[in-house]
C-alpha cells in the first residue's frame, strides 16, 4: 500500500513552514536587538517590510498546499487511511494558524480596522499556535527517532 | 462629532471573510452586529491651511498642556539591559525641547525659507503624526499596541506598547518616539524585551470623544487648521489649492493619510529648504508602504481555489488515466507519524 503524500509535498511543507517561521519570528523587532542582523548572510531579517511580504508570500504558498491535500484527502485518501492523533492535533493548529492569520492580513487592508484589545488576542493566537506546531514537530520527531532506536535492539 | 466606537468591523471585512470561506469568524470578532453602523462613520481629516500659519507656536503649547496627563513618568533606575548594546533612550530630562518631536512634544513647527518664482517665502509648518490612512505603524506592530480607530485616528496603546520601536522604523515619517523605563515591559522581562513606550499625537481622541476639538486646532489664533469628515476636508483642501493655486501634502502620500497641508509653494522645494532628520519628519513623496501586503492580501484569495482545483484535476487524471501513484516521477513518502494501519484495510496519515 502506497501512503498518500510524496517526498516532494513534505520537502514543500517544511519549505514553507521554515520560511514562515523564521519571517513570522522576525516580525517581533529581535534581529537588530540581538545582533542577528550582524550574522553574516542574515542581514536581511532586520528589514521588517522583507521578511513581512516573505511571510505574506509564504502564507499564499501554505493556502495553496493545505487547500490541494485538504481536496485530495476528501476526495480520495479519506477512504484508505485513517488521520493519527498527531495528524489530527497538526490540522488544527494549522487551520487555527491559518484562521488568525488571515483576520491579520483582513486587518491590514485599506479601511479595516481593530481595536487594540482583539488585535492582540490574534496576535498572540497566532503566534502560540505557531509555537505548539513547532513543539509538535519536535516531539513527533524525538518519538520517531526513538521508534527506529528501539526497533534496532528489539528481536525480531 | 461621533464618539469612535472601541471595534471596528465593515463590509469589506465580512465580504473578505465570506470570500476566504472563514464568514463564521465574523460572528466571533467583537461588535459585528455594528456592521452597518460603521458604514455612516467616516474620517476625521485636518487640513493646515500654511497661508496663515505664522509659526506662534500656540498650538505646540496648546498640544503639551493638553496631553500632559499622557506623558510618561519613567522609573528609575532603568533596568538593565540585554546586550549590553542596547540603547536606553530617555528624554525625561529634556521635557523643554519643543523644536522636535520627543516623548513630551507630539507636534513642532518647521519653518521653510527660499525663493520661489522669484519671491521670498516664509513658510511654518505645524509637523505631527501623519494619522494615515492605512498606517504601517499599526498594521506592522507585532504586538497589537498601535490601532487605527474608525474615525482615522491612529493611536499607540501606552498600557500595550513594548517600545521595540518597529513602527518607527516602518513610518514613512519616522514619527512615534521612545521613553525608556515605562510600561508593561517592566512587568515582563525588561531585560531581555522592549525598552519603554513609543508616543505620538493621538488626534486628542479624548477630547474628540467629548465632542471637542483637538488642541491644537482649537488653540489657533489664525485658524490655520479645520478637521472634519473626509469627503468635506479633502473637497476644502482642493478648493484651497486652486485659489491659491498651491499644492496639497498628505492626500495621497504613504497611500492616503487624514492630515492634508496646502500650501502655496510645491513641496519638493519646502522639503529641500526644512531640516529633516531625527525628530525632524520629511516633506519626500511617501509611496504607499502597504501596497504589496494590499496585492498580497487579494492574490491570497486565489491560493485556495488554486489549490482545490489542483487536487480535483488530480483525482480527475487518476480516474480517466488510471495513474495510482501519487506524484508519478516522485516516490511516495511514508510520513514521520504514520503509525502502522490500524486495521487491514485502512492506513495511517497525518
Ligand atoms: S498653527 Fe496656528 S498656533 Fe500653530 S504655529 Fe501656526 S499660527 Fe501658531
Ligand atoms: S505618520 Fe507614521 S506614526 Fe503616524 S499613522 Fe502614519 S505610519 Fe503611523
Ligand atoms: S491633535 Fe492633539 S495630540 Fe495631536 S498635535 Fe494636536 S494637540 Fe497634539
Amino acid at each position: 500500500m502506497s501512503l498518500p503524500v510524496s517526498r516532494r509535498m513534505s520537502w514543500a511543507y517544511v519549505l514553507v513552514l521554515s520560511l514562515l517561521a523564521v519571517t513570522g519570528a522576525m516580525q517581533m523587532p529581535i534581529a537588530s536587538r540581538y545582533r542577528i542582523v550582524a550574522v553574516p548572510g542574515l542581514a536581511w531579517l532586520g528589514d521588517f517590510w522583507l521578511t513581512h511580504r516573505l511571510h505574506y508570500l509564504g502564507a499564499i504558498a501554505l493556502l495553496a498546499l493545505c487547500s490541494y491535500l485538504t481536496t485530495r484527502w476528501l476526495l480520495e485518501w479519506r477512504r484508505s487511511y485513517a488521520l493519527t492523533a498527531f495528524g489530527l492535533v497538526r490540522a488544527g493548529l494549522l487551520a487555527g494558524i491559518i484562521a488568525t492569520g488571515a483576520v491579520r492580513v483582513l486587518k491590514n487592508l485599506p479601511n479595516v480596522s481593530f481595536a487594540p484589545a482583539p488585535t492582540m488576542l490574534v496576535d498572540w493566537t497566532h503566534l502560540g499556535l505557531a509555537v505548539l506546531l513547532g513543539l509538535l514537530a519536535l516531539v513527533r520527531l524525538v518519538l520517531a527517532r526513538l521508534a527506529v532506536k528501539a526497533s534496532s535492539f528489539r528481536p525480531r | 462629532m461621533k464618539k469612535h466606537t472601541p471595534c471596528t468591523p465593515n463590509l469589506s471585512r465580512r465580504r473578505f471573510l465570506a470570500s476566504l470561506g472563514l464568514g463564521g469568524l465574523g460572528l466571533v470578532l467583537p461588535s459585528a452586529s455594528h456592521a452597518a453602523k460603521s458604514l455612516a462613520d467616516e474620517e476625521l481629516v485636518t487640513l493646515h491651511d500654511l497661508t496663515k500659519c505664522v509659526g506662534c507656536g500656540a498650538c505646540v503649547d496648546a498640544c503639551r498642556e493638553a496631553n500632559a496627563h499622557k506623558f510618561p513618568e519613567p522609573v528609575r533606575p532603568f533596568p538593565p539591559m540585554f546586550p549590553a548594546s542596547v540603547k536606553v533612550e530617555d528624554w525625561s530630562t529634556k521635557r523643554q525641547i519643543i523644536d522636535r518631536l520627543t516623548p513630551y512634544n507630539w507636534l513642532y513647527i518647521q519653518s521653510a525659507h527660499g525663493q520661489f518664482q522669484g519671491q521670498r517665502f516664509d513658510i511654518h509648518i505645524p509637523r505631527r503624526c501623519m494619522h494615515c490612512q492605512n498606517p504601517p505603524c499599526a498594521n506592522l506592530c507585532p504586538w497589537g499596541a498601535a490601532a487605527r480607530e474608525k474615525n482615522g485616528v491612529v493611536r499607540i496603546d501606552p498600557e500595550i506598547c513594548l517600545g521595540g520601536a518597529k513602527c518607527k522604523t516602518v513610518c514613512p515619517w519616522a514619527i512615534p518616539m521612545r521613553q525608556t523605563g515605562v510600561g508593561l515591559y517592566l512587568k515582563l522581562m525588561p531585560r531581555y524585551g522592549g525598552n519603554g513606550v513609543m508616543y505620538k499625537c493621538d488626534r486628542c481622541y479624548d477630547r474628540l470623544a467629548k465632542g471637542q476639538k483637538p488642541a491644537c486646532v482649537e488653540a489657533c489664533p489664525y485658524g490655520v487648521q479645520e478637521i472634519g469628515p473626509r469627503s468635506d476636508i479633502v473637497a476644502k483642501a482642493h478648493a484651497l489649492a486652486r485659489n491659491i493655486d498651491g499644492y496639497i501634502y498628505g492626500e495621497t502620500e504613504n497611500g492616503g493619510t487624514n492630515s492634508l497641508y496646502v500650501s502655496p509653494v510645491p513641496f519638493d522645494i519646502l522639503d529641500a529648504a526644512v531640516t529633516a532628520g531625527p525628530g525632524k519628519p520629511d516633506l519626500a513623496k511617501a509611496p504607499d508602504k502597504m501596497a504589496d501586503e494590499t496585492r498580497m492580501a487579494y492574490a491570497a484569495l486565489f491560493a485556495p481555489v488554486a489549490g482545490i482545483i489542483a487536487g480535483a484535476l488530480r483525482l480527475g487524471s487518476r480516474l480517466s488515466g488510471g495513474d495510482d501513484a501519487d506524484e508519478t516521477d516522485d516516490t511516495p513518502k511514508r510520513p514521520p507519524d504514520a503509525g502502522t494501519p490500524d486495521d487491514e484495510h485502512k492506513g495511517t496519515w497525518s
